[in-house]
């Protein structure tokens, strides 16, 4: 009887004990994209409302130190080939975060399936309400590396007005492609192993100006290749008055076969008034083709995308966007064409193609 | 002119008319006093310490203990004026400053409490806490700080 008693009052004050150790957080970023000539990034010429991304993270604080993460996310990506090898709920996150001091800098130590710093907004990539289009540029981060299963070891130290963060990392991640062949377009979905590299960032005592570098090594594994990779981002940013400029390059190169990549964008957005946000992009990527012949190495025209965002703020972590693009070059989802292809002693390039594409979208998160 | 591209400038340009017409001109007139707890042996605060402390980027008061910050609703016109006054930018800006520590897995926002009373409560049982509260607002128990 008394144990009865007891086990009844404990009840509710273990479930108030449960809810006070839980927080919740949700973003959605949905969105109607259409376009002009090309279907593009999952934007068919018919239009598209199958385009949406959703997360939903929760957080059970251990102790003040310790707590776990997970977040579910919930991605469409309209006409695309790459929503084919996208599971309609995964696990985004799920690690262990452990909160540290050590010599005067604040540490953490995450453990699981970890977001992975990597560039300026690699970890908020799906989150709208904080990117002033509907994604970061797409050559820059590709639709890769978006978690990373292993460990993050985080450092912040202040060293007078300026601060310095650093984060080191190993494990593995995904990289999800769409590769035109003479007979179609591959999806593919390549594990990455052995990923080690780091991330720094420099904050600047003026005009909020934020570095960043970061470096990582990958061994590609897949059934008829092996090899390494490299992946580097250098990024600048700076948020000043009304504004905030933001430019980075990526370079991802090494592995057998075939191509590299060298990207970059440069990203403006103006403060108009407390509703209104004006912000215009402009991204270039160049890749270099190898073929057998190691003579025939040849620099692929750039593929370019021109982009602006007219953004309202309906209220505070809640956006309505009118965004619209130029894109040329070569990387559509239709199979428009082989890129180059190799005669006897020459590389012909196929002609470029070019579309435009508008999505207009709500962004909120709390 | 390609006729999309006048299409854009004309769009973009109605968008600034129709949100400038609709912005409105609450918060900044409110005005507001800092609280913290009565332990917490600190007489004044300088604005960009105060901003550090709630942006959780510094931990501790100057000099002294951990500090707990405790913030209003996002929707509240004091935490505009607060923003405005203390991280020199709007409630919409360190919203998204905190949604982007949330999503990149980095830190979670201060607790908020709905009223000016519920921060004076939380703040007078919470040691090292430290939150904003309306001028006129009846403040016993807590300690009021000068910010510089």
């Amino acid at each position: 009887m008394t144990a009865t008693l007891v086990f009844a009052l404990a009840q509710p004050l273990a479930a108030q004990e449960i809810a006070d150790r839980m927080t919740w957080h949700a973003s959605l970023n949905a969105g109607y994209g259409r376009s002009s000539d090309l279907p593009t990034l999952g934007i068919p010429v018919k239009g598209t409302t199958d385009y949406r991304i959703f997360t939903l993270q929760t957080r059970y604080k251990l102790t003040d130190k310790d707590e776990f993460v997970g977040q579910l996310l919930n991605r469409r990506f309209g006409s695309s080939p790459l929503a084919g090898a996208l599971n309609d709920v995964t696990a985004q996150w799920a690690y262990w975060n452990h909160k540290f001091e050590f010599a005067g800098a604040k540490g953490t130590a995450k453990v699981g399936r970890t977001p992975l710093p990597r560039g300026l907004l690699n970890e908020v990539r799906y989150i709208g309400s904080v990117l002033p289009f509907f994604r970061p540029s797409m050559e820059s981060y590709s639709d890769a590396f978006d978690a990373l299963d292993g460990a993050v070891l985080s450092m912040r130290k202040p060293i007078g007005d300026f601060s310095l963060e650093a984060h080191g990392f190993f494990g593995g991640s995904d990289w999800r492609s769409v590769v035109t062949t003479s007979t179609g377009q591959d999806v593919r979905v390549q594990r990455m192993e052995n990923y080690y590299g780091s991330q720094l960032y420099l904050d600047v005592p003026f005009a909020n100006i934020r570095l960043g570098a970061h470096a990582a090594r990958m061994e590609v594994r897949t059934p008829t290749a092996r090899g390494m990779m490299t992946n580097t981002f250098v990024s600048a940013q700076s948020q000043f008055s009304r504004f905030t400029l933001r430019a980075e390059q990526s370079n991802l190169n090494g592995f057998t076969p075939s191509r590299d990549n060298h990207h970059k964008y440069f990203q403006a957005v103006a403060q108009v008034n407390d509703r209104l946000q004006l912000a215009g992009e402009h991204t270039i990527s160049r890749s270099r083709l190898f073929f057998s012949a190691p003579a025939l190495r040849a620099v692929l025209p750039s593929v370019t995308s021109t982009g602006g965002a007219a953004i309202f703020t309906i209220a505070p972590g809640t956006q309505l966007k009118f965004e619209h693009h130029w894109r040329a070059g070569y990387v559509y989802d239709a199979n428009v064409s082989t890129i180059a292809s190799q005669s006897a002693s020459s590389v012909v390039f196929a002609p470029e193609r070019s579309t435009r594409y508008w999505i207009a979208s709500l962004a909120t998160s709390f | 002119m390609p006729r999309y591209i006048t299409r854009l400038i004309l769009g973009l340009a109605c968008a600034a008319a129709i949100s400038s017409v609709a912005t409105p001109s609450t918060a900044a007139a409110q005005s507001f006093k800092v609280i913290v707890h009565n332990d917490v042996a600190v007489a004044e605060l300088t604005a960009a310490a105060l901003s550090n402390i709630f942006l959780k980027k510094d931990s501790k008061f100057p000099g002294g203990p951990e500090a707990v910050p405790v913030d209003l609703p996002a929707s509240a016109t004091l935490r505009d004026a607060f923003s405005k006054a203390i991280h020199g930018r709007s409630t919409a800006a360190v919203v998204t400053f905190w949604q982007q520590q949330v999503f990149s897995g980095k830190d979670t926002p201060p607790p908020t409490k709905p009223t000016d009373e519920a921060v004076v409560a939380y703040v007078k049982s919470t040691p090292g806490a430290v939150g904003y509260v309306r001028d006129g607002t009846a403040t016993e128990g807590v300690k009021v700080v000068k910010v510089k």
